[in-house]
């Protein structure tokens, strides 16, 4: 009997991306085990005679009885290439952290199901008849069968009180097979040689039955197995299927935005282009390399207008480009508003340069290709450092880390199976 | 036989005094208590200005509001269903009411048939009833038995002139029309008899059912019913059966698991343990079977059985002198205040959640929404600068000024839905800093003709970057302002209201506590 909260590596891969499977990889484990024997879990409420019921088909006193709540933990035993187990009594009760934790190891380590109901109580209760009900569904899908016992017959008055009952439950659950046994006539029949005791027990027809339910077994298991391992492949696809399409969305955002920063800023260089081409092809040397002469200081000079001219033109394709620096988020608003504020902010500065700038100047840059492509190269870098990029960036690198996780527990699947 | 505890209880219950208490007092106390929390709630009006009525947050508290004046709506009618038990409970306001409860297969039928029997033996009379359309009727004959068959109707069996078992229906089993008028009767109830299978006894999830009664402080007495076993053997080839006890150390050990388990469960639902009695168990069967002679009654448990009954007489009857103050009382802890703490508290405490929630999303919207208006703004400077050079600057700053109340209109609905600002926001208009700057900057464009010198353009840039960004803070601002105030206002408004309503817990616990012994 394993632990069911023990987990592999690869089981961690698993259940970091479909957490609600940890029992089914529970299962999974059990059924991957080689050579492992049937198992027969007897399920009910407590004090319905499922130890007893235990000790006379093995024939011992393997399990603890009482007549009171007993079994609280999981207990095994092997017999007859056959592993036999104990749950603790089905009650939604109080204090039954133990009983859950064992409950779930019986669920995860049975095979076939002997669910005990006393004979006495007639109608299945509310519990009862909803963990019956889960027994046959698991059994529609897994096919792990149930046995459905009908214990401590002796208890009744009569076959005509176990007739009611019959009918009571069958009313219940329509098609239900009973097994209708009694483990105290089973002692007394065995242990004082009595036949009809023996007969009406009702434990040799119960083994029979369970002998046509353990040959079963092996079939059982390699359908679970392929169902398992098919449902959580088919989970893993589409919750792959889930992060590629969220991986995809954010990668157009992406390149849409990056798109239409490159073509406004494309547009502007180009409109840029053809007013600094006005600007610098004006006949004559540029008389803006002229130096002033000393007693020129207070003076208007044709070097001063000629420099004037040129930075205004270079000053307003600055604002121009700041502006569309602005319009797609590379230069923020300042967090605080009181620092002091400079038009042409840092980017603008890194790119451009603070350099007087000449016709020469200006033309490489704004009028030759190898200038608008060291322009665009540059304002894009700067583009891709923006917070908006960047936090862009960061949730594409996320959606690819969750595929990878995918992927990952994808491969471990694999894994499994090749193991299985 | 004389001096048989049965005849003991029998004799006891004959001379029980139903003595009265004066709960004047008290009822007033309660009621005075629901009309102070029903004004309350009806003066409870959050300002929602500020909020169009479809923000999710005006949505939470209308609807809280509509919920809670639904509910208020209803403590009467629901006063009204609790009081018709009263006339159940004057009718009977002689006899002790034991409400016999049970899952379908706890023998809850034979048991109150037998204890009827048995009243029969002591010559006393017996007198059987069930519930048909709302009235009570005489039945005649004593209840169906039956390991399958379950009860539908709520029937009861009087004994002798102070005694009444209450059987009722497990409330899941009976039909809706029924179950109103079922609870009602089994609110009429002074104690209650607790029957649990030997077969799986002490299935404590049973009590939920019973909830109600136990927070009443009504005594409980667990009756492990059955408590027999079929002894078999086969003799010539025949199957013979002997019915027996289970034995007395068989039947302590369920007792003390029923006991220990029972306890735990009250706690576990809020419920005072004191009142839990220590089970018995019993079999009627066993002690048929016997014929009842005075030994059987005593092996089959009965003797211990009346013993117990009779030690639940006291509490019990002290309940039933205190039962209308109960009865009020019960309803404001249910229905009024309980109704409350289950469904309008939640949603008040969701709201503050909410509340808190909101505040903190203000501030990062706050930068979305200034984020925004300088993309739209700023971006068109240039361009806005280039357009104006003939008008002026007033005409400039006009400009810019609608450009960014227009970024305002469309911007600030999408980043804030739901919310309204002040129409004074909307006139936003941008200053340039200073007056010298602004007259310096206003001489060159003025100036027309003259091409302006490069510094006092990007002086102009400047003082026009940074008079947007001052006037898009500063309308940001007061609206963002105006939004965190109205959340603000709410959020104090939803804490007050929690606080009054915990006031009135308190009042009540304390009003419960000296009512009870």
């Amino acid at each position: 009997m394993s632990d069911p909260d023990f987990r592999t590596q690869g089981e961690y891969a698993l259940l970091s991306v479909l957490p609600g499977r940890s029992q089914d990889l529970a299962r999974l484990r059990a059924l991957a085990k080689k050579g492992r024997a049937p198992v027969v879990t007897v399920v009910g409420k407590y004090n319905h005679g499922k130890s007893r019921l235990l000790n006379e088909l093995l024939g011992d006193e393997a399990f603890e009885v009482g007549d009171r709540r007993v079994t609280v933990t999981l207990s095994g035993r092997m017999q007859d290439g056959i592993l036999w187990m104990d749950a603790p009594g089905l009650d939604a009760d109080v204090g039954t952290e133990d009983d859950h934790h064992a409950l779930r190891a019986a669920w995860v380590e049975s095979d076939i199901r002997l669910m005990v109901h006393a004979a006495k109580e007639g109608e299945l209760d509310a519990a009862e008849l909803a963990l019956l009900h889960e027994l046959q569904a698991d059994g529609e899908r897994t096919r792990r069968q149930t046995l459905f016992v009908l214990s401590q017959v002796d208890q009744l008055a009569g076959d005509e009180e176990l007739e009611q009952v019959r009918r009571a439950l069958l009313k219940q659950v329509p098609d239900l097979l009973m097994q209708p046994v009694s483990s105290t006539r089973h002692r007394k029949g065995v242990s004082e040689g009595k036949r009809l005791l023996l007969e009406k027990s009702g434990i040799p027809a119960l083994k029979a039955a369970l002998g046509t339910a353990v040959a079963m077994v092996p079939a059982a298991r390699a359908h679970e197995y392929a169902l398992l391992i098919a449902e959580i492949r088919s989970e893993l696809e589409d919750l792959r299927v889930a992060h590629e399409a969220r991986r995809a969305a954010l990668a157009e955002l992406q390149a849409g935005q990056r798109a239409a920063f490159e073509a406004d800023l494309q547009a502007l260089l180009e409109a840029l282009r053809v007013e600094m081409l006005e600007v610098v092809n004006v006949p004559g040397p540029d008389l803006a390399r002229v130096a002033d002469a000393p007693e020129d200081r207070y003076k208007m000079t044709p070097a001063k207008l000629e420099r004037s001219r040129l930075q205004i033109a270079y000053s307003k394709a600055c604002r121009a480009l700041n502006a569309c620096l602005i319009k797609h988020g590379v230069v923020e608003l300042p967090v605080t508003q009181q620092t002091a504020s400079v038009s042409l902010n840092s980017v603008i500065v890194a790119v451009m340069g603070i350099s007087v700038k000449y016709r020469d100047d200006l033309r490489r840059i704004f009028c030759e290709e190898v200038g608008k492509a060291r322009l665009i190269r540059e304002f894009t870098h700067y583009f891709e450092r923006s917070s908006d990029r960047v936090a862009l960036a960061e949730s594409l690198t996320m959606t690819q880390a969750d595929l990878a996780t995918v992927e990952q527990a994808t491969s471990a699947l694999q894994q499994l199976e090749i193991e299985g | 036989m004389p001096g048989s505890k049965e005849q003991n209880f029998v004799r006891a219950l004959e001379q029980v005094q139903f003595l009265k208490r004066d709960l004047a007092p008290v009822l007033a106390r309660l009621e005075r208590l629901q009309a102070s929390l029903a004004s309350d709630i009806h003066a409870w009006q959050p300002a929602g200005e500020g909020l169009l009525p479809d923000h999710p947050l005006a949505v939470q508290v209308r609807d809280i509001q509509d919920l809670l004046q639904h509910s208020t709506d209803q403590w009467e009618q629901k006063w009204a269903e609790l009081t018709s038990t009263q006339a159940l409970a004057d009718t009977f306001d002689d006899k002790v009411i034991l409400l016999v409860f049970g899952k379908f297969n706890a023998g809850k039928s034979s048991f109150c048939n037998f204890l009827a029997q048995r009243y029969r033996r002591q010559g006393r009379s017996v007198r059987y009833f069930h519930l048909n359309a709302g009235r009570l009727i005489d039945s005649g004959t004593p209840f169906k038995e039956g390991s399958t068959e379950t009860t539908a109707q709520l029937q009861g069996v009087e004994l002798g002139q102070n005694l009444l078992l209450l059987d009722t229906p497990g409330l899941h089993s009976v039909t809706p029309e029924n179950a109103a008028l079922t609870q009602r009767y089994t609110d009429s109830a002074d104690g209650v008899l607790w029957l649990t299978s030997s077969t799986s006894p002490g299935q404590v999830q049973e009590l939920d059912e019973l909830g109600r009664e136990l927070r009443r402080n009504k005594p409980l007495l667990p009756v492990v019913t059955r408590s027999d076993f079929i002894d078999e053997d086969e003799i010539d080839g025949e199957i013979c059966k002997v019915l027996c006890n289970k034995s007395p150390e068989n039947r302590a050990l369920q007792e003390q698991d029923v006991h220990a388990r029972a306890e735990e469960k009250l706690r576990q639902m809020e419920v005072d343990p004191a009142g839990l009695r220590s089970p018995v168990s019993i079999s009627c069967h066993a002690a048929l079977e016997s014929g009842q002679t005075h030994q059987a009654m005593q092996e089959a448990g009965f003797e211990r059985l009346y013993d117990a009954l009779l030690q639940i007489v006291e509490p019990a009857l002290h309940y039933k002198q205190r039962q209308p103050a109960e009865l009020l009382l019960h309803h404001i802890e249910e229905n009024v205040l309980g109704e409350f703490f289950k469904n309008g508290w939640p949603r008040l405490t969701e709201l503050a959640g909410a509340l808190q929630a909101e505040t903190i999303s203000l501030e990062q919207r706050r930068a979305d929404l200034a984020r925004r208006l300088w993309r739209e703004v700023a971006s068109t400077l240039p361009e806005r600068m280039q357009s104006a050079q003939s008008r002026g600057l007033p005409a400039l700053c006009n400009d810019v000024s609608q450009g960014l109340r227009q970024a305002f209109e469309t911007q600030f609905p999408q980043v804030m839905p739901g919310y309204v600002v002040g129409a004074d926001l909307t006139s936003a208009q941008i200053q340039l800093p200073s007056q010298s700057m602004a007259l310096q900057v206003c001489d060159t464009v003025g100036g027309g003709e003259v091409a302006m010198a490069d510094e006092s353009l990007e002086r102009l840039y400047e003082a026009l970057e940074t008079a947007l960004r001052n006037g898009l803070d500063s309308l940001v601002k007061a609206a963002f302002e105006q939004c965190a105030a109205r959340v603000e206002t709410l959020s104090l408004d939803v804490q007050a209201f929690q606080k009054r309503i915990q006031g009135y817990a308190k009042q009540l616990q304390e009003i419960k506590e000296e009512l009870r012994p």
